[in-house]
């Protein structure tokens, strides 16, 4: 089965451009604004992640305080109350014309809510905090309708949730960071927050932040829980990366699984190591997650900016991971690999473009014929998009956007706009043990600031109140000889995706 | 909650010059840390032991507007080793005792000078409708609430309740401590007049015709014929009745044939206390928790109470001495219990408590409390409770 995708490539190079046409456009009559309307520098947009902001804007006192009284005094509130929905409408393509046509499947939330937190001043370097999350059902939320994982989803129904995400002891110097308990790891790759429906994913353990030196930093980890985003407990680091049974290849131990397929064998934590390597216009990253008797992961990132012009600036990275089983296998063969590459050019006018690859291995003696695991955080490859994640066994991406700061611009206040299209080569020949459909994705992102005209992102953490409305149209591709797939493979399905749309509107007040 | 945020985010509307950013910014927080231990003892049944850490966080905002919102958390987490940890009601006891986080407060709140209204999830401190302070997780109440001071010195109060968290739950529900509320709910007047120096007479009215409702009248007076003595006299009285469709007459928590009636005579000075408080209730339905947290009556110790059903009378001796340390508070109790059911469905008992609170500073404290109960039946295992909880607020 060859690709086929006209729609798609057409509608890429239109887009292609059209922003070609409109970044020149701009370039030509730059009147070179490099500063926001507030004073601040401008800064380009960052590379990756789809994650809304959560970190604190108050931070804590960093001055020491001379008295346990005056610790829990002088602490710092983090709060925000936010209202969020997702609505998703799939439709399906039957395999047999006999058949009544599939319904459409709608999965929505509606929800209000947000987070309470409190870290106390440091008293001999040591200070404490706590955070409290909490999503409320607010409109409709039919039980029929779950699966977006916004409202906490146990017993198969949309539950209200209120949890002690964070509650951690901090030892804080110049260049150490020591912190032991449950908390947000925003910025450790593979392990961070996620936060792209209600509430963040938050981890459990010690973590140790060293500055070697001014452009170096060393990042150790122990993590032996994870929450997930609408979760009101921890599990281990292997139920949080949603190992299930019927995706391993090679041998395993399967009373490790319930009936469900579930992991429900021993408990194993994560270890974590990275160096940071940040100077002017070059960085470079190595990470590895090692979980004992289950996966070790290495990552390598670097980037490197070139000053095209005083006004602008072109980006290139590069990505690469490598997982591989270890001990004694409980999710089996595990042998595979990602990597990607970006190219970006950000115009001070207010403009960003940009194009990315990623490609995943396809070897079916790894599990799930190679997908990676990525659930422990936000998933790090360039065309992980509003939906799409580019995770799975052997998926070719091509990704390409273009965002528009339209404040900055001067013609819209407080606006930043986002388009992005992808296209997911997946494998799907009749061969193919874990074949899948050829997708598409389009987004469209737009941020409105109520306090702010310029200098903010589509995920930018802002004080006040902030709307953010996303929208992303998937289409599949579904004339494939699926019956001959089926006979070949022993399957027996009915219907294959055939489109959606993914919609999601954030209303958040951080203060 | 829905009507919360909505208000909440209404307010610069409803003020119509405060911006939302002013309101929320020049808030406050209040917090608290708490270990808790416990440990019961039963001689012929199964025993019981956790140990909990969690507190409370709450923010509110500027109180001075006439528009102001508080949202608070409380949390209970099992830590260390454990055993029938949800005979100990420190956590979820929905969700297997599991840890136990929950919106205790969420309310939005308009005042004048001499009046408040709250609407939303609050904690009460009534007689028979309250926060019940023993354990980490306090018990909430879901409706609309007034108080005015309006006549000096007096205090009205009318609540309606829709919904009740209880202080092993995250949900709020019609389900109070001793029955279903249905759909009417519970709706309490009250008055308290409170003598700047001498008389305190409340009144309190609690009708919920899906359940029961209830009376309660109490007088306290207080005199000192020396320097450092206080004397102290009180009186309650606790009368149910119209029980509705959810009415469990014989329910130790409540039902409609409570007719209790208790004393109280107290003499305090700046280092000891002592108070023998008596209480009869001639009624079979016991009001031990109300409609939710524990009922408030003289006769009330740790565990051993006279607020039970199948009409107990009981006689509370309390002893307390306030060590002369340079402490904030350091306080030894000696609580002796005699109680004598008059209906034989019930069980007789005596018991013994003590307790040791030492206040370190204003917001660092530990209580060590024990609590033994003989019964007089063979068939009611004998008891003993001990807690350790040290608390620091902020």
């Amino acid at each position: 089965m060859d690709a086929y995708h006209p729609l798609g490539k057409t509608f890429m190079i239109q887009k292609l451009s059209l922003y070609s046409f409109l970044l020149v456009t701009s370039l030509v009559s730059a009147s070179e604004p490099e500063l926001n309307l507030d004073g601040t520098p401008y800064i380009p947009p960052r590379l990756a992640g789809d994650s809304l902001a959560i970190k604190p804007l108050k931070k804590a006192n960093d001055t020491d305080v001379n008295s346990i009284e005056s610790m829990f005094t002088n602490g710092k509130i983090k709060g925000l109350i936010r209202y969020s929905t997702q609505y998703r409408d799939t439709a399906y393509h039957s395999l047999q014309s006999s058949l009544t046509p599939t319904a459409n499947k709608i999965q929505q939330y509606s929800a209000i809510g947000g987070y309470l937190g409190y870290e106390t001043a440091s008293y001999y370097n040591i200070s404490l905090g706590a955070t409290f999350y909490t999503a409320q059902k607010f409109g409709h939320n039919p039980d029929e309708r779950i699966g977006l994982g916004g409202l906490n989803e146990d017993g198969g129904r949309a539950n209200a949730y209120a949890v002690l995400g964070e509650s951690y002891i901090k030892y804080k110097t110049q260049n150490n960071d020591i912190r032991v308990g449950r908390r947000e790891m925003p910025n450790y790759r593979f392990v961070s927050l996620s936060n792209i429906r209600f509430s963040p994913i938050t981890h459990q353990g010690a973590t140790y932040e060293r500055k070697v030196s001014k452009n170096l930093q060393l990042n150790f980890a122990y993590i032996d829980s994870q929450k997930d985003r609408n979760a009101e407990s921890f599990i281990n680091m292997i139920q949080a990366a949603r190992v299930q049974k019927s995706n391993i290849v090679g041998s395993y131990n399967p009373y490790n699984y319930d009936a469900g397929g579930n992991y429900i064998g021993s408990s194993k934590a994560m270890l974590m190591a990275s160096a940071v390597y940040k100077k002017d216009t070059f960085s470079a990253e190595v990470w590895d997650y090692y979980i004992s008797d289950f996966v070790n992961t290495l990552y390598l990132y670097g980037d490197y900016n070139i000053v095209l012009s005083p006004t602008l600036t072109f980006t290139t990275a590069m990505q690469y991971a490598k997982q591989d089983n270890v001990g004694s296998r409980v999710a089996g063969d595990i042998d595979s690999w990602f990597y990607g590459l970006k190219f970006q050019v950000a115009s001070k006018k207010g403009i960003t473009l940009f194009t990315s690859y990623n490609q995943v291995a396809y070897n079916e003696n790894s599990y799930d014929g190679g997908t990676i695991f990525v659930r422990w955080g936000t998933p790090q490859m360039f065309n992980s998009f509003q939906v799409q994640d580019s995770e799975t066994a052997g998926v070719k991406s091509y990704g390409a956007g273009v965002q528009f700061e339209l404040g900055h611009m001067g013609i819209v206040p407080n606006t930043v706009i986002r388009f992005r299209y992808a296209l997911y080569d997946m494998p799907d020949t009749l061969s193919d043990n874990f074949a899948a459909q050829d997708r598409t994705e389009a987004t469209f992102d737009l941020r409105y600031s109520f306090t702010k005209n310029d200098g903010f992102g589509i995920f930018t953490e802002m004080q006040g109140l902030s709307v953010q409305f996303r929208v992303a149209y998937d289409d599949y591709k579904t004339n494939y000889d699926f019956q001959s797939y089926k006979n070949l493979h022993g399957y027996d399905f009915n219907e294959v995706t055939s489109d959606f749309i993914d919609t999601r509107l954030y209303i958040d007040y951080l203060f | 909650m829905k009507k919360n945020i909505i208000l909440l985010l209404s307010l610069p509307l409803l003020l119509n010059a405060t911006p939302l950013s002013d309101v929320i910014a020049d808030g406050h927080i209040d917090g608290e840390v708490k270990l808790f231990y416990y440990h019961i003892d039963k001689k012929d049944a199964p025993n019981a032991f956790a140990s909990s850490l969690g507190g409370q966080l709450k923010y509110t905002t500027d109180t001075k507007q006439p528009f102001f919102a508080s949202l608070g958390f409380h949390t209970s987490n099992p830590v260390f080793s454990n055993k029938n940890k949800e005979k100990t009601y420190l956590f979820n006891n929905d969700k297997d005792a599991s840890a136990l986080t929950a919106i205790s407060e969420s309310f939005i709140a308009y005042k004048t000078q001499e009046r408040v209204i709250r609407l939303g999830n609050v904690l009460l401190n009534t007689p028979m409708m309250n926060n019940d302070t023993t354990r980490i997780v306090p018990w909430s109440y879901q409706g609309f609430f007034y108080t005015g001071t309006t006549l000096k010195d007096t205090k009205v109060q009318l609540n309606h309740i829709s919904a009740i968290r209880s202080h092993t739950s995250d949900s709020y529900t019609k389900e109070s401590a001793s029955g279903d509320i249905g759909s009417k709910g519970v709706t309490m007047l009250s008055f308290h007049y409170a003598h700047p120096k001498r008389y305190n007479l409340q009144a309190y009215y609690y009708y919920a015709p899906d359940l029961y409702s209830t009376f309660i009248a109490q007088a306290d007076y207080s005199f000192d014929l020396h320097t450092n003595v206080l004397y102290c006299f009180g009186l309650q009285y606790f009368k149910s009745g119209n029980g509705g469709r959810y009415n469990q007459r014989e329910n130790k928590n409540g039902g409609d044939d409570i007719n209790l009636i208790a004393l109280r005579v107290a003499a305090e000075s700046d280092t000891i206390g002592v108070a023998l408080n008596y209480s009869q209730n001639f009624g079979i339905s016991g009001m031990v928790k109300g409609y939710g947290g524990l009922t408030k009556t003289y006769t009330t110790s740790m565990i051993a109470n006279g607020r039970g059903n199948y009409k107990p009378e009981t006689w509370m001796l309390k002893l307390s001495y306030e060590l002369p340390l340079k402490a904030k508070e350091s306080e030894l109790a000696l609580w002796l219990t005699d109680t004598k059911v008059h209906d034989n469905r019930g069980d007789s008992f005596q018991a013994y408590y003590m307790h040791y609170r030492h206040r370190f500073t204003k917001e660092l404290s530990l209580y060590i409390r024990y609590e033994h109960l003989n019964y007089e039946k063979v068939s009611t295992s004998d008891s003993s409770y001990f807690r350790v909880i040290s608390s620091y607020e902020f």
